[in-house]
């Protein structure tokens, strides 16, 4: 009975063209982990592992979810099946959307991880992942935030050379690290196996306390202009909603959040961020690459918050509205020139940051000035076009279920997101990849802002799709 | 109301004296074509309702229904013929700044209150007294002690009188509404059905139930596989049946074709 829940639960949370794709995709990337040689970059592979690492896991906590339809509530649960292999079956698809992540970074985190140990961190790796998404929703908001900070802080110590840290196993301590992320995985699957078994209650407590009754500071749009009530809207607050977990399970969030906060932590991460490159001045350079490979990884850092933060753009759109009270491409490009805007004050303090250091002599930070002002940026404008016409799906009801199949259109969200990365890596070497990439990801994404035609090509797909 | 202007007609517009007589349409549909896809939607289907018209759009699941409203919102383009809304395509400026709509399943912004949705949408059309017409439409729909909650918390009744609410935010001239009285509990449809009778206006309601036609609209435009199929009013509609008939079962016929 097993097989035939685990077969049921699978094909109808992923479509077929998309499991032939990740199996596709997985042999790949465990061929070029076995190409790439283990002998040479384990320092800047050092950082990048421990970094993603910390980044993902605590995304994992704050973002993630349960792979559960509605009519998973309404029909599969009332059934009776066996807990137990509902529990299995649903903790397989989530690790198939979710876990699975590690498996495809297998190759970039081959370099810094032990060899020896290596099967052990990246199991480990992977069910903590899967778990964190599964125990979420048992959580209120503001411990999953708290803790999700934890995690990440816990994971960074790895670089103060910490051997008890989640990053430490890719930070030189292979020992401390992987016993580390052992018993970690050992906790959060024992937990999720504990929370999938009340899964619809943890579901159902997590909507009651998901979002609070009332807005405590709420906008006020008299006095302004159709226009100006737009610019209002999207520079005050800040949206967060869209497709959650790594892999781009189709499950949503939604939350609001006031833009002047966003930019306060935004500021203390860009001061922590400047300290941390000063205190890099007397480090020896890596591998010809300059002395500071923290501006890659807060430039990757920064260009993934960025893209998960577009897709809210289309999600959360009330189109009978919006587009009924405005013409089309005016509507859309105010929209997506606000939302720029509000980025733009988010990333200012890092632009800062990056200046200053670029100031005191360090290259790296120079491209990264570039890559913040220009390449996330426009990136980010592509994100929201591409989600708006390629894969949009709209925040309806209650935002704990998955609201739609995940498909191969699905993961064609972090497209651009790998554009980014070639770019923001590559420019980390060269500062003219990083200006030429930005002068062409800005006009690109200037004409696409601009095209009445485009927008109208927009607004006929999600009508479609159900969004008016 | 119209229905001095509205004849027995079993072809499209031909009870539209209104139009005739000079006087402007609020909608105006000419043998529009729409398909998605391979599938067709809408089939070379016209009709027209006269300036302060109100119909209701009746048709069985799948007739073409929300199609030609969201054509007449201008959201979906037309393959072939034209639309109108009071003379203007309906993707214009002109058109946008005096229709109203209410789609089926309304979801108005989720993360935004109930107050700053109204005050949102009020700016976005350009209204000018936001703050007072806010507070008319809070009262009006009882909907006072929810302003600062929560779209996103709201049962669906509320959500459905929020959603009411945005759609006539701007006093539209032509107002398109969609089941507008689903989820609404019997007292709450008894306040909108005379919430949107003081309303002056074109209005054309899509529904599948005949009571709520016949409380919100004098006469009936009918169509099935995207085709019209009939027009006129209801008391014309009635007649179709023998007295004891319902309407329903009138309509039923007419709809499967046994008329």
């Amino acid at each position: 009975m097993l097989f035939e829940v685990l077969k049921f639960v699978v094909r109808t949370r992923f479509s077929k063209p998309l499991l032939i794709f990740m199996a596709v995709m997985l042999v790949y990337f465990i061929g070029i982990s076995a190409a790439i040689p283990s002998e040479e970059g384990n320092r800047i592979f050092g950082y990048y592992g421990t970094g993603i690492v910390a980044l993902f896991l605590a995304m994992a906590l704050a973002t993630g979810g349960v792979m559960v339809y509605k009519s998973d509530r309404d029909y599969l649960f009332t059934l009776p099946l066996s807990p137990r292999d509902l529990s299995i079956s649903i903790y397989f698809s989530q690790f198939i959307a979710f876990g699975i992540t590690i498996l495809f970074m297998f190759g970039y985190l081959y370099q810094s991880l032990n060899s020896a140990l290596l099967l052990a961190d990246l199991v480990a790796l992977a069910l903590t992942f899967t778990s964190l998404g599964v125990i979420a929703p048992s959580m209120t908001a503001r411990v999953r935030a708290v803790l999700s900070v934890a995690l990440a802080l816990w994971t960074l110590l790895a670089f103060a050379n910490f051997p008890l840290s989640p990053g430490s196993a890719f930070y030189g301590n292979v020992y401390g690290g992987t016993a580390t992320l052992i018993a970690l995985a050992a906790v959060t699957t024992a937990a999720a196996f504990r929370s999938l078994s009340r899964v619809e209650l943890d579901m159902m407590r997590s909507l009651v306390k998901s979002t609070s009754s009332e807005i405590k500071s709420p906008n006020s749009y008299v006095g302004k202009s159709p226009v100006g009530a737009i610019y209002s809207m999207n520079l005050n607050t800040i949206s967060l909603a869209g497709r959650m977990n790594m892999a781009g399970s189709s499950r949503y969030v939604s939350r609001r959040i006031r833009t002047r906060w966003v930019v306060a932590a935004s500021s203390v991460a860009a001061a922590a961020y400047f300290v941390y490159g000063l205190s890099r001045a007397s480090a020896p350079a890596v591998g010809g690459h300059g002395a500071f490979p923290g501006a890659l990884l807060a430039s990757l850092g920064l260009s993934i918050i960025a893209l998960f933060l577009a897709s809210s753009a289309v999600t959360n759109e009330r189109l009978w509205l919006s587009l009924t009270s405005l013409p089309t491409a005016t509507y859309f490009r105010h929209l997506v020139a606000s939302r720029v805007i509000s980025l733009m004050l988010i990333l200012a303090p890092f632009a800062v940051a990056d200046a200053a250091l670029a100031a005191l002599g360090y290259g790296e930070a120079l491209a990264a000035l570039v890559v913040t002002l220009a390449v996330i940026p426009s990136s980010y404008v592509l994100e929201v076009c591409w989600t708006a016409y390629v894969a949009p799906i709209q925040v309806k009801g209650d935002d704990i279920t998955m609201a739609a199949q995940f498909n191969l259109r699905q993961m064609s969200i972090i497209l651009p997101l790998f554009v980014v990365i070639i770019i923001v890596s590559a420019a980390s070497v060269l500062l003219s990849v990083a200006v030429v990439g930005g002068v062409i990801l800005t006009a690109v994404s200037a004409i696409l802002t601009t095209s009445s035609g485009f927008w109208g090509r927009v607004a006929t797909k999600l009508t479609e799709d159900g969004f008016v | 109301m119209l229905n001095t202007t509205i004849g027995s007609g079993q072809k499209p517009g031909a009870c539209m004296k209104a139009g005739s007589n000079g006087a402007r349409n609020g909608i105006e549909l000419s043998h529009v074509s729409k398909s998605y896809g391979s599938v067709l939607a809408l089939n070379d289907l016209s009709f027209e309702i006269p300036e302060g018209g109100r119909f209701a759009l009746l048709g069985p699941n799948g007739a073409g229904k929300s199609t030609t409203l969201k054509l007449l919102i201008g959201s979906l383009r037309v393959d072939t013929g034209y639309a109108k809304i009071l003379g203007a395509a309906p993707d214009s400026r002109e058109s946008k700044a005096v229709v109203g709509y209410l789609p089926e399943d309304a979801l108005p912004y989720r993360m935004l209150s109930v107050r700053e949705n109204l005050e949102y949408i009020a700016a976005l059309r350009g209204v000018q007294d936001v703050r007072g017409r806010t507070d008319f439409l809070l009262d009006e729909l009882d909907l006072r002690q929810y302003e600062k909650s929560n779209v996103g918390r709201l049962s669906r009744g509320n959500t459905q009188k929020l959603a009411i609410a945005l759609a006539i935010i701007h006093s539209p001239k032509v107002l398109l509404l969609d089941e507008p009285l689903n989820y609404l509990d019997i007292p709450t449809q008894e306040k909108v059905i005379a919430l949107l009778d003081r309303l002056e206006g074109t209005h054309l309601v899509s529904t599948h139930i005949m009571s709520i036609a016949h409380r919100l609209t004098d006469s009936v435009v009918m169509i099935s596989k995207g085709m019209f199929l009939w027009e006129g009013t209801i008391e014309e509609l009635r007649r179709k049946g023998s007295p004891e008939e319902p309407i329903e079962k009138v309509v039923a016929r007419m709809m499967t074709g046994a008329v």
